[in-house]
């Protein structure tokens, strides 16, 4: 038990309340945050209260690409240009190190408050991403309650896998394929699956032609479920009719959505479950 | 040659008025030409010689006024038809790949060829060999058109239109770039076919050669028939005089016909160039 | 001759890719490799023939046309204005129409390729014009292409049109080669009809003219003819140059040079050309194949450089 003088005692109550008060002071949480990126937007919009959020972006609108369209559609949106960000008066702004250089560039110029976040390679990363927003966004609590909900997600995925992985691979547009050190393909191996893009040499993210994977095919191929363009090149590779032609002992696709072969944080937790309904199927 | 041949190929023109851009070009020409003649059209620069060759032989534009080979119409046969019966050669031959003479040749009888086919019959093959034979240039059937001198050319020309053993034979200013040994020789070669039966008309600027060669002269100037009749006739020192606005001597020599000397005009007011 | 060459490039072709399977192995392949074998390399073995002769062709046919030595459906602007016609399809939805629009849009752009460079060079051209209004096309479609890429929502859009200017074979499929096909075999037929009148004009306008032949006629049937099948073709592998170009020149000193005996040898050796290349990109090293139409311009463009020497010496 500790043992404090009674002025001991006092002196160190007034200075905690002290602190209390001015800690507002000490990090006050931005009330206009903007989001030039579709996958932070979608943590944002998690963490963040609603009238802290100044606008989010123009793709978190397109249901193919987007889970949270039917949320966004209250905020406004940007084309995730630097003007019309600039014109939103943010005193934070949420970008990915991928969003276009001329605008991170002209954002930097004129001293906003922008913070940049990497592609997240692992789950781990994913997770400090979660936090960091959550407490840039001054509600640490609600980064570490969704860190919790997504590897709750994660484990009942892996609870669910069996004991013998199948081989499977993840087949965008163009052939995109994730390679072992993707998220995406962290999640796909702890819900029961092997990935197969080290067959063809790919390690983060590749091309992978239909020849190659002829000779060495996943059990379970996953196709996006819709893409709009019919006939562009992006399209015609995943829906080729060799993919359906193979036995399915030897390769079956498994049609998956498409909206969730991007994103991470909360983006997860669908995934997962995605994962372990494919399985189950396979 | 018989009548109805003359009657079947005989070539009227018939009032043709001409104008483009606004110029007139001609001006109501009206000329009855016979196969077995050959005739010269003659003209200062811009009297309307080729336009009027090229609207004889079907290929004119923007023109008024009919042109009967024999009973029918110019304009109603068929382009293959008319092709076959009339040979144009055009001012500037234009080559555009190096084929071999016999090729070339051979081109002439595209009218009497079919769409789908590009294979030639017996008849095709005696008329090409023929023609070479006519204008002796068979020993360079062989040979690219573009290895050829200007008097080889010449005659590979003719050759090539005489391939589609044409009734009538109209030739644009064919003795251009020839020295005057292969101009004479052309000038029998000519001579050779109209006695044949073939009609033969021809745009010169030689009028000593005119004389020379041609059973009739046709002159113009500004697209006006200014004269139509026998070298003779036509050819008169005067006359030359108020087309060309040159000054001409002409003497009558029994060998070959009359020959014309023509000197500048002495008169210092007149030019040319104006 | 010609014949003799493309059965044994076919055969190579079925053999050749990231997996030898070599002629002996053919009666006894295992299901994957029958897939293989039949859906991916067959198309495409196909698909290189019939655009390679497609492409010799049409240039061959351009070539006595406009008497230019250095028309060719890409070099003139031709195929790009399809690609442009493809894109703009996909880019508007109506692609997704039907299964044909594609290639009827890049025939469409295709078309209007055509009847620009008539219309902006004339029948009688000298070289120089001609290069300029291929130029002034393939610009015109470049900058197209890019307004229309930059207003799609689509996230591969510059891996679309990098698939689409470069060219390629690769992952082709029984539905591109028929899709292609109908557009090919009509306008090979229109190309065909021109025939004599190609020969004639030899001796130019005026001369074709004499020997009876129509002009306009020709004009719209190579127009309907080129159109068709260089359309078709784009549609089906993106834009491949130079070998309309490269082929009636290699031919010749063999077949010499009446446009209507080139035309046909053309595309058999246009087809054994592309079929040729292709099976070499097959062994590009590295991961990627090389572009077929990157090849090509590899192989065309020095060709095209010792066309133009010749050409100026010829001038001077």
């Amino acid at each position: 038990m500790l043992r404090l003088r009674p002025w001991r005692a006092i002196a160190l109550m007034v200075i905690l309340t002290i602190l209390g008060a001015t800690s507002p002071l000490i990090y006050a949480a931005p009330t206009r945050i903007v989001s030039i990126n579709p996958c932070l937007d979608q943590i944002l919009i998690e963490v963040a209260d609603p009238q802290q959020i100044a606008a989010l972006s123009y793709y978190s609108l397109d249901p193919l690409s987007s889970l949270i369209t039917d949320r966004a559609k209250h905020f406004p949106s940007t084309y995730e240009s630097a003007e019309e960000v600039m014109a939103l008066k943010p005193d934070l702004v949420l970008a990915s190190a991928y969003s276009s250089k001329a605008t991170l560039r002209t954002l930097k110029k004129l001293n906003v408050n922008l913070v940049l976040f990497d592609l997240p390679n692992s789950i781990e990363i994913s997770a400090q991403q979660v936090l960091s927003i959550a407490e840039l966004a001054g509600h640490p609590e609600r980064g570490l309650a969704l860190n919790q909900r997504i590897n709750e997600a994660l484990a009942r995925a892996k609870i669910q896998s069996s004991k013998t992985p199948i081989s499977a691979l993840v087949y965008q547009e163009n052939g995109f394929v994730p390679g072992d050190k993707t998220l995406i393909s962290q999640v796909m191996t702890l819900s029961g699956f092997t990935n197969q893009a080290s067959a063809y040499g790919v390690k983060y993210w590749g091309i992978v032609h239909l020849e190659d994977l002829l000779h060495s095919p996943p059990k379970v191929l996953f196709t996006p479920t819709t893409r709009n363009e019919v006939g562009s090149w992006s399209s015609r590779i995943i829906a080729h009719p060799v993919l359906t032609k193979l036995p399915t002992n030897i390769m079956r696709e498994s049609p998956f959505p498409e909206n969730l072969m991007s994103c991470a944080g909360p983006t997860l937790i669908p995934l997962a479950k995605a994962f372990s309904a494919a399985l189950k199927s396979n | 040659m018989n009548t109805d041949q003359n009657l079947s190929s005989a070539l009227s023109i018939k009032d043709i008025v001409q104008i483009k851009e606004d110029t007139l070009i001609l001006d109501h020409l009206s000329i009855d030409l016979q196969p077995g003649e050959l005739i010269a059209l003659l003209g200062p620069n811009g009297a309307g010689k080729s336009s009027l060759l090229a609207i004889a032989a079907g290929l004119g534009s923007g023109h008024k006024g009919e042109i009967f080979l024999g009973n029918e119409l110019l304009y109603n046969l068929s382009a293959s038809e008319r092709s076959q019966r009339i040979g144009f050669l055009p001012q500037r031959a234009e080559i555009a790949w190096p084929l071999d003479v016999i090729t070339f040749v051979g081109l002439g009888r595209l009218p009497y060829q079919g769409r789908f086919t590009s294979q030639r019959s017996v008849a095709d093959h005696n008329a090409i060999t023929a023609a070479l034979k006519e204008t002796g240039v068979e020993t360079m059937r062989d040979r690219s058109v573009d290895s050829l001198s200007g008097g080889e050319l010449s005659r590979v020309l003719l050759a090539r239109v005489l391939a589609g053993e044409p009734e009538w034979l109209m030739l644009d200013e064919p003795m251009t770039g020839l020295d005057p040994g292969h101009q004479f020789e052309l000038c029998d070669l000519l001579r050779k076919l109209t006695s044949d039966g073939k009609g033969i008309i021809v745009t010169l600027h030689d009028l000593s050669l005119a004389a020379h060669l041609a059973d009739r002269v046709v002159l113009l100037k500004n697209g006006k028939l200014i004269a139509d009749g026998t070298p003779r006739e036509v050819l008169t020192a005067s006359r030359i005089h108020e087309v060309y606005g040159v000054a001409c001597d002409v003497q009558d020599t029994s060998s070959t016909g009359f020959s014309l000397t023509l000197r500048p005009n002495t008169s210092p007011k007149s030019s040319h160039w104006e | 001759m010609l014949i003799a060459v493309v059965t044994l490039l076919s055969i190579l072709s079925l053999a050749s890719g990231r997996i030898w399977i070599g002629p002996e192995q053919w009666l006894s392949l295992d299901t994957l490799s029958q897939t293989l074998m039949w859906d991916l390399r067959l198309p495409r073995t196909l698909l290189a023939l019939m655009v390679g002769a497609s492409l010799g062709l049409c240039g061959a046919a351009l070539q006595g046309f406009t008497r230019n030595p250095l028309a060719d459906p890409a070099l003139l602007g031709i195929s790009s204005m399809a690609a442009l016609g493809a894109i703009l399809s996909i880019y508007l939805g109506l692609s997704s129409l039907e299964p044909w629009v594609l290639a009827a849009a890049a025939i469409t752009g295709a078309f209007v390729g055509i009847v620009l460079l008539i219309l902006l060079s004339g029948l009688a051209n000298t070289i120089t014009s001609f290069i300029l209004v291929g130029v002034i096309l393939q610009t015109l479609a470049s900058a197209g292409v890019a307004l229309t890429l930059s207003m799609s929502d689509n996230p591969w859009a510059s891996d679309e049109i990098i698939n689409w200017l470069l060219g390629s074979l690769q992952d082709r499929s029984w539905e591109d080669f028929l899709f292609a096909l109908p557009g090919v075999l009509i306008g090979t037929a229109f190309i065909m009809l021109t025939r004599p009148a190609l020969d004639a004009l030899s001796l130019g306008e005026i001369g074709a003219r004499a020997l009876g032949v129509n002009l306009r006629n020709t004009q719209w049937l190579l127009v309907l003819g080129v159109g068709l099948v260089s359309g078709s073709c784009v549609a089906a592998t993106g834009e491949i140059g130079f070998v309309g170009f490269i082929v009636p020149h290699l031919l010749r000193p063999l077949v010499g040079n009446l446009p209507s005996k080139l035309l046909i040898p053309s595309a058999f050796a246009g087809g054994a050309m592309l079929l040729a290349a292709d099976i070499a990109v097959r062994f590009s090293p590295g991961a990627q194949e090389l572009k077929l139409g990157v090849a090509m311009t590899l192989i065309g463009a020095p060709f095209f450089l010792m066309l133009l020497i010749k050409l100026r010496r010829q001038a001077a």
